[in-house]
């Protein structure tokens, strides 16, 4: 949005400013003074807060990444550069950069993101667009659709555990029943099979979140393109790929950064279900592994910096790319 | 409207609520499992959907009443079930509030009021915000720490502690209600300045009340992530009376000796206040996250 005053006449409201007065100069600017005056008033309490709680941890994760202190004595430290992030040594390189876990775990992550999210997705738009057709009992289903969202993620992925769980674990049960497999699966054990689970687990509790977001983009949509798509006889598929999907795609990109943004910092499920095994290893779950088990509070800053660097690239860039759908006048 | 229905959109009808319905039954097969497991005698994970010997045993125990059994043996409940929910339900109301009231305060200085700086201000919270919560734990806890030598209800094991931390992840929220108020037409408060009104009355009398469908939106989405909040809330509170039920229910799982029903109760009773919030707001959750999310 412009910032100039008078403002120019607002789009989203219609233009309709019956009340719109133009001050003269002077008393505009007087009203400028009072309002850069009252600017910081407003912000300072947060600006307060969020530098104590989410600035100062930051600063404090960075400037330890550049030492080696350790859980045991965290007070006393010496700085050691860039050794914990890289150092050539007796013909060997040492740091988080050389360390073949840290890249699997960023392998591990941008996989589960990328699968997960695209997924989450797809189906989100699947159900979307049933929830937007009209049938009766539409809220209760609505309704329904949220309360995987409901739990707390730490109870739910713990839920899901037992039910994967290779001996009495009833997903088990069930696929024994059928005859799909011939032996219980070790699922949140085995390799192969591990990242799905995890998968599946987050497809499970965030798909109607992604459902819900999109259901609200389809509920804004004027109903008269799909009218006159009625009366032309387009096919449905048709009208979706090229009326619907075209006018939600702007709601439907802030819904996928922001999960995109979520999922790159994934810790909750992935550590509930397999705790630090390396075949589902996220960032998050590496860094706080260095930090807190073992204690290595130098290493551990260093891998939470990188991470921290990674996910701030890709949201600065997205600021950049995406000016036109968030915020306006960034 | 068309007055004749083709005879395709019967079928398509149909098999939509089918699809509807099997999509239903696969999300709250879980949950139901769940229910099940909490009527049940005993600590059993395996079983049927319907128990067979139903019994309120855990419920008893989970509401905090003791339980006397078949045999004739009571049991005491060995937690305070009822103490964690009133503990998450205080702290997440507490936070939502005051996430509410510092972010609408400072979203309306970014949306309506022009200083050097601005947009680095806005962008600079965002990005700080990408730091993953698990990871600012051990600092957190350093800073709680040392705050507790002087200000004894904000130190660790307080409720204040997890409150406070809870209001890192405002830069969302202030995001999302600076948009909402973008697309209000700002020449209603320009009006009332001019006719002799401060800031702050533009701001509380007039803007605020145009903005009801979106706070509604911010509290909500609030009071969700506070009362859903582990790894935070695990680390900072330590006596069993003090912890919020997502982090107590865990207490029923220790290794080899998984207290599966009890469990199951407590599962249940910490998805319902959100669920109960939901079916009350669905509306207002729908509408502002459109006002929201199309804006940024």
């Amino acid at each position: 949005m412009a910032y100039t005053a008078p403002a120019p006449v607002d789009t989203v409201a219609g233009g309709k400013s019956p009340a719109r007065a133009f001050p003269v100069k002077r008393q505009a600017s007087r009203v400028r003074r009072q309002r850069l005056r009252a600017a910081w008033l407003f912000l300072i309490p947060m600006l307060l807060v969020l530098a104590a709680v989410a600035g100062w941890p930051l600063m404090r994760t960075i400037w330890f990444s550049f030492t080696d202190a350790s859980f045991s004595n965290i007070s006393e430290y010496g700085l050691v550069g860039f050794e914990n992030y890289l150092v050539y040594d007796n013909g060997a390189w040492y740091g988080v950069l050389a360390d073949p876990t840290w890249w699997s775990a960023v392998w591990n992550t941008l996989f589960f993101t990328v699968v997960s999210v695209g997924i989450e997705t797809v189906l989100g738009l699947i159900i979307a667009l049933t929830l937007n057709a009209q049938f009766t009992g539409r809220g209760w289903v609505r309704a329904a659709t949220l309360i995987p969202w409901a739990v707390p993620t730490i109870v739910s992925a713990k839920m899901w555990g037992w039910m994967l769980h290779d001996q009495f674990g009833i997903i088990n049960e069930m696929l024994l029943g059928l005859g799909l497999i011939a032996e219980p699966l070790n699922w949140t054990a085995n390799a192969d099979l591990s990242m799905w689970a995890v998968i599946m687990v987050d497809v499970w509790k965030t798909t109607p979140f992604m459902a819900l977001l999109t259901l609200a983009a389809l509920q804004m949509l004027p109903s008269d393109c799909y009218e006159a798509a009625k009366v032309d006889g387009i096919h449905p598929v048709r009208v979706f790929f090229k009326v619907t999907l075209p006018l939600i795609l702007p709601a439907l990109m802030v819904a996928i950064i922001f999960r995109v943004l979520d999922a790159l910092r994934v810790f909750d499920v992935i550590y509930v279900l397999t705790s630090n095994s390396e075949d589902t290893m996220s960032m998050s779950v590496y860094a706080r592994q260095q930090l807190v088990e073992f204690q290595d509070v130098g290493y551990g800053s260093a891998a939470s910096t990188v991470l921290f660097l990674i996910i701030a690239l890709l949201t600065i860039s997205y600021l950049y790319l995406g000016r036109k759908q968030i915020g306006g006048e960034a | 409207m068309a007055m004749v229905e083709p005879r395709s959109t019967k079928y398509r009808v149909l098999a939509s609520h089918l699809g509807m319905l099997a999509f239903i039954v696969i999300i709250l097969f879980p949950l139901l499992m769940v229910i099940s497991i909490s009527f049940r005698s005993g600590n059993f994970a395996a079983g049927s959907l319907l128990p067979e010997n139903p019994s309120l045993e855990h419920w008893y125990l989970a509401l905090g009443i003791p339980y006397t059994g078949e045999d004739g043996v009571t049991t005491q409940p060995p937690f305070p079930v009822l103490l964690w929910l009133w503990n998450s339900i205080k702290i997440a109301v507490v936070s939502a509030v005051l996430i509410l009231a510092l972010s609408t305060t400072s979203a309306y200085a970014f949306a309506r009021m022009r200083f050097a700086g601005k947009g680095f201000v806005l962008k600079s919270m965002l990005i700080f915000q990408m730091f993953p919560p698990v990871l600012s734990l051990v600092a957190l806890y350093a800073l709680f720490d040392q705050i507790g030598n002087h200000v004894s209800w904000l130190g660790l094991n307080t409720h204040g502690a997890v409150i406070v931390a809870s209001l890192g992840g405002m830069a969302l929220h202030i995001w999302t209600i600076k948009g909402y108020f973008d697309s209000i037409d700002r020449s209603l408060e320009e009006a009332a300045i001019v006719d002799g009104a401060t800031t702050w009355q533009a701001f509380r009398y007039i803007l605020l009340p145009l903005s009801v469908p979106i706070l509604v939106v911010v509290f909500i989405l609030a009071f969700i992530m506070t009362i859903m909040e582990y790894p935070m809330a695990s680390v900072l509170l330590v006596d069993t009376d003090k912890l919020t039920l997502a982090v107590g229910a865990q207490q029923y799982l220790y290794e080899q000796n998984y207290l599966w029903g009890d469990f199951a109760a407590a599962a249940v009773l910490s998805g319902l206040p959100i669920t109960v919030i939901f079916l009350y707001c669905q509306k207002w959750i729908v509408g502002g996250l459109t006002a929201g999310g199309v804006k940024g």
